[in-house]
């Protein structure tokens, strides 16, 4: 049985490779801009609201915003290391997908509280920690309540930063039960249930503040203008991640397994590192390229939030995407996207509808279980429930795509399963 | 966030559901707890599994036991409409067997508290 937390820490592969991307960020910031320039942004980092949409890039500069990312991707290395959990495909997302966010919402600082709170909650089950350690990671979806309210700008500063550590604290210590529950509601196919969960509890923090007449002022904060270099990165990423598929564990067991891996639904639990290891790297490689390429070709801006949806989209290249059951989803939010930008006023390369489409693929598990039909029927009505349903939570829940991707399924699956014609098949 | 019952539950469930959409109609369930583990033992028949198939069932079921993973997933369990599925059972137990005889599949999982 092991059913203690080991305090001894193993560096596998996975751990290796976000330990390097991280030190990759970290040289990369202090190549481009000044450590004076980097230490200021960073400051205004962990002193910002936080809230939906904060880009990190736009606040405190890409050198500062990069010094964040490795900072919060170290420590989230660190504490799955150190908690004794082996890379599976549910952790390598987190990871990916936490150092994503720390290009907007996620910090070193903000994050805390949220994680301590897990891990009260661990103590207060007496259960170890590593049994709540991807909660704690995922939980750092609601970092915005820590830092809206410690950061306010109405009160005494230390008492508005207590009360945003307490809240961090409370949050952390509910979140595992919420999150446990919430994936039986759509039945593991919105990818990201700690959204789901995130915005339910945003959810309940929005009306409570607004039932004490405190509105939470929406942020618009976004970068631009730096396409080359963030390309290069994301590009650097996808090269290293097909490197390391090309010629860890042997090229043609990966590429066999990268055939494997279109064979599935994408489904919650759908562990593709456990079940076709080195492969997986082929798959994240291509996803991240072919991410980063759809928003270059449609013009777009390449910012904190956009970045965060490849990354994440690259995380989950081990935990249920790929390129056969992502496309179907994008293309959906693709023409739903364009349908809204003519008759409303977005427009179609706005930051949100970029990111919006990207995290579309929240419900590529339908398109892979249902096919491209109802897999792009999922996304067009995703781009319509993201862009309205963050005013209900203030902006307060990072995986804000999340929360729409839940719904969606919730609507959609009761009428997938009622009117499709091939209502036996499964995998084999 | 221990519920260990409701979790042995889900799982006897979706060992049932798994020999279902393998053709199964007769089943046998046999639940076992001890202080420290359960065991579970599904025999079904008649089953139509390709060598295949049973290669995927006990590479699944051999996910080495994964508490984090447990935790957030469990509530997933108890409709079997996947092979995947099982992975998640692999994940909540601790040793997994899976044989087929001429067409009676028997699978033995063992999990401990």
């Amino acid at each position: 049985m092991e059913n203690k937390t080991r305090l001894h820490a193993h560096l596998y592969l996975p751990y290796i490779v976000l330990l390097s991307v991280n030190f990759g960020f970290l040289l990369v910031a202090f190549v481009i801009d000044e450590p004076a320039e980097i230490i200021g942004g960073f400051l205004r980092i962990i002193t910002s609201r936080s809230i939906l949409v904060t880009d990190y890039i736009a606040v405190g500069g890409i050198g500062a915003a990069l010094l964040n990312v490795s900072l919060v991707g170290f420590m989230s290395v660190f504490t799955l290391m150190f908690s004794g959990v082996k890379p599976n495909g549910a952790s390598i997302m987190a990871l990916w997908l936490t150092a994503g966010f720390a290009f907007f919402g996620k910090n070193v600082l903000n994050m805390l509280p949220l994680t301590f709170g897990v891990w009260l909650f661990a103590k207060y089950k007496k259960e170890p920690f590593i049994n709540y350690s991807l909660s704690a990671l995922l939980v750092a979806t609601l970092t915005p309540v820590v830092s809206e309210v410690g950061f306010f700008g109405a009160f005494h500063r230390p008492v508005e930063i207590l009360t945003g550590v307490l809240l961090g604290f409370l949050i952390g210590f509910i979140f595992p039960a919420i999150s446990a529950h919430t994936v039986r509601i759509h039945g593991g196919y919105d990818l990201y249930n700690m959204g789901f969960a995130g915005g339910l509890v945003a959810l309940m923090f929005s009306t409570g503040f607004r039932s004490f007449g405190i509105e939470i002022e929406p942020s618009d904060e976004l970068s631009s203008g730096n396409n080359f270099i963030l390309a290069v990165l994301l590009y650097s990423i996808s090269a290293l991640m097909l490197g390391i598929g090309f010629f860890v564990g042997g090229f043609k067991k990966n590429i066999g397994g990268l055939k494997k891996i279109f064979s599935h639904s994408g489904r919650l639990v759908t562990d593709y590192y456990f079940l076709y290891e080195n492969s997986v790297f082929l798959n994240m490689g291509v996803l991240c390229a072919f991410a980063t390429t759809v928003v270059l070709v449609i013009g777009a801006q390449l910012n904190g939030i956009v970045i965060a949806a490849i990354l994440t989209i690259t995380g989950f290249a081990c935990f249920g995407k790929h390129l056969k059951n992502i496309l179907p989803v994008m293309s959906g939010a693709v023409i739903s996207s364009y349908i809204s930008a003519y008759f409303t006023e977005w427009e179609f390369i706005s930051p949100t509808i970029v990111a919006a489409i990207l995290f579309s693929t929240a419900l590529a598990p339908i398109a892979g279980h249902y096919g491209w039909i109802w897999g792009a029927v999922a996304g067009f009505l995703h781009v319509n429930v993201t862009l309205f349903v963050g005013d209900m939570n203030s902006g307060l829940n990072l995986y804000n795509n999340g929360f729409a991707a839940g719904f969606v399924a919730m609507f959609l699956l009761p009428l997938i399963t009622t009117f499709r014609k091939d209502k036996n098949s499964h995998e084999t | 966030m221990k519920l260990e019952f409701e979790k042995n539950m889900k799982m006897a469930s979706d060992l049932l559901s798994y020999c279902h959409l393998q053709g199964a109609a007769e089943y046998h369930l046999d639940i076992k707890s001890t202080g420290d583990s359960t065991v579970f033992t599904v025999k079904s028949s008649p089953v139509n599994i390709s060598e295949e198939g049973m290669e995927k069932l006990q590479k699944y079921l051999s996910a080495p036991r994964q508490r984090e993973m447990e935790q957030d997933f469990w509530e997933l369990m108890g409709n079997s409409e996947e092979y995947c599925e099982m992975t998640l059972i692999g994940m909540m137990s601790d040793e997994a067997e899976a044989v087929l005889s001429g067409d009676v599949l028997t699978i033995m999982v063992e999990r401990y508290d």
